[in-house]
């Protein structure tokens, strides 16, 4: 914090002390730490107002309606995003009266609300549950939803991976209406946008699933890269990954030699040309195109191709 | 905004996108909840919301209208500490301390449900949390002792309670 920060705050904090003199609280309000104070500043003095719907459409209409509205689920990445000032918002909506985090089966097909959170996501079948179950630790797959995961970019988004491969279809609003599409299409929308809210995400169950993802230490929240598998209803093979390209992506040519009877590890090798490998902190793109054809394998073999 | 914290009703006045975690140090002065990632991951800043562990730096304060929210001042006072506290004390699971907090929370929650002895079971239920001095097998073993229904001896637990106050100047937070 700079020096002119660090004074703005002060300011800010003692005028707080001043004007919010907490009755019920025995312990005192401090100033003694200010020091050690950071952060704190933006979220304190946010003039967001936040509105909480009880129902899909008052949710749809207080997300559209002008100015557009940043949509808060699960507030994994929202809050600490607005707590370190990365992210401006001026109204937020919050879904956690809205019912949205229904999950059902009907006629072969799931419909998951974009309000479902992650744990309850785990008990669905691979590859939807077993990447859920990967994400993060049980405190925040309590709170995160699969919507907002949807809308997170990597190194987030981990379950972008499993819905291409299971063709999801979203749901959303924005002003111009609802539509719905698969996640590219949705991306090309323009995404994750003040003024847009996924309603949900609906795929049909498939034969069989798997998912794959390279170990993690407990310490690193964040998975390096994940392949899913899924054999549909005819038998064909789909195969998606995370963290081979900077989106998840499907991987057409791997796909491609399953149909035409190849094998295995024809398919895997073939898996690097839908790859764009890429540097991060959590792998080097060269690491990344060694492992994609090995957990291409694994995915196969698990899902017995 | 209402909001109970240790059992002790407040109204908190910090704007509705203010995380828990701001709100109990910034605004409660309720600094054991330590803001150590403040993006979700170290586990530093649990605190009970409704008995479910939570992180404060995760969690905004418009979604807690009328929750309850315990930290671990709220667990048990130097004179009558919870069975977890003494059982981090019996069992030396506690080096620097930042951790200990969040994790002692965790492990109240994680045997209050029910949560077994076996020692994977509780790393899982414990897996979001960090320990930076490495101290995790005296973690496992205090919590699955907790788990056993073991008996902490008071006596010497209060000795070594008071045993564990050192008063470094400058650092009373």
């Amino acid at each position: 914090m700079g020096v002119g920060r660090l004074l703005r705050w002060c300011l800010l904090h003692a005028a707080a002390v001043n004007l919010n003199p907490k009755t019920a609280l025995t312990v005192p309000v401090g100033l003694s730490r200010a020091g050690a104070k950071h952060h704190q500043e933006v979220a304190m003095t946010s003039t967001a107002a936040v509105s909480m719907p009880s129902s899909e459409a008052e949710a749809v209409a207080a997300v559209t309606e002008q100015p557009f509205a940043t949509v808060l689920a699960g507030g994994t990445l929202l809050v600490p995003q607005h707590t370190l000032g990365q992210v401006a918002v001026e109204r937020a909506v919050w879904l956690g009266r809205a019912e949205m985090d229904g999950i059902s089966r009907s006629n072969g097909r799931m419909t998951v609300g974009a309000a479902a959170p992650l744990a309850a996501c785990t008990r669905l079948d691979a590859p939807i549950g077993p990447c859920a179950a990967n994400i993060g630790d049980n405190e925040v797959k309590a709170q995160a939803t699969i919507g907002g995961n949807i809308c997170s970019p990597a190194p987030y988004g981990d379950l972008r991976g499993p819905l291409l491969a299971l063709g999801a279809i979203l749901r959303w609003a924005d002003p111009d209406g609802t539509h719905t599409g698969g996640i590219a299409d949705f991306t090309a929308s323009g995404g994750a946008r003040p003024g847009v809210l996924i309603l949900d995400v609906a795929f049909a169950v498939p034969e069989a699933g798997s998912f794959v993802a390279l170990r993690r230490h407990h310490t690193q929240s964040l998975t390096a890269m994940a392949v899913s598998a899924v054999r549909g209803a005819d038998g064909a093979v789909t195969i998606a990954a995370t963290g081979a390209a900077p989106d998840a992506c499907r991987l057409h040519a791997a796909e491609a030699v399953l149909a035409d009877g190849g094998s295995i590890a024809d398919a895997a090798a073939a898996s690097a040309s839908d790859a764009d490998p890429y540097d991060d902190a959590l792998a080097s793109a060269s690491y990344r195109s060694r492992v994609l054809p090995v957990y291409v394998g694994r995915a196969l073999e698990q899902l017995g191709a | 905004m209402e909001l109970t914290v240790n059992s002790v009703s407040c109204s908190v006045q910090s704007p509705p996108l203010t995380s828990l975690l701001t709100v109990l140090r910034e605004e409660l002065d309720i600094t054991s909840p330590k803001a150590g990632c403040e993006s979700g991951g170290c586990g530093a800043c649990t605190v009970l919301v409704d008995g479910q562990p939570r992180r404060s730096c995760l969690t905004a304060l418009c979604t807690l209208d009328g929750s309850e929210v315990v930290t671990v001042e709220g667990l048990g006072t130097p004179e009558d500490l919870s069975r977890v506290q003494q059982a981090f004390i019996h069992h030396y699971a506690a080096q620097c301390g930042f951790c200990t907090d969040g994790l002692i929370v965790a492990a109240t929650a994680y045997v209050g449900g029910g949560g077994s002895a076996d020692t994977g079971d509780i790393g899982e239920a414990l897996a979001g949390h960090y320990c930076r001095c490495t101290g995790y097998v005296k973690i496992l073993e205090a919590v699955a002792a907790v788990a056993r229904g073991d008996t902490f001896d008071t006596a010497s637990t209060a000795s070594s309670a008071n045993n564990t106050y050192v008063t470094i100047a400058g650092a009373e937070s």
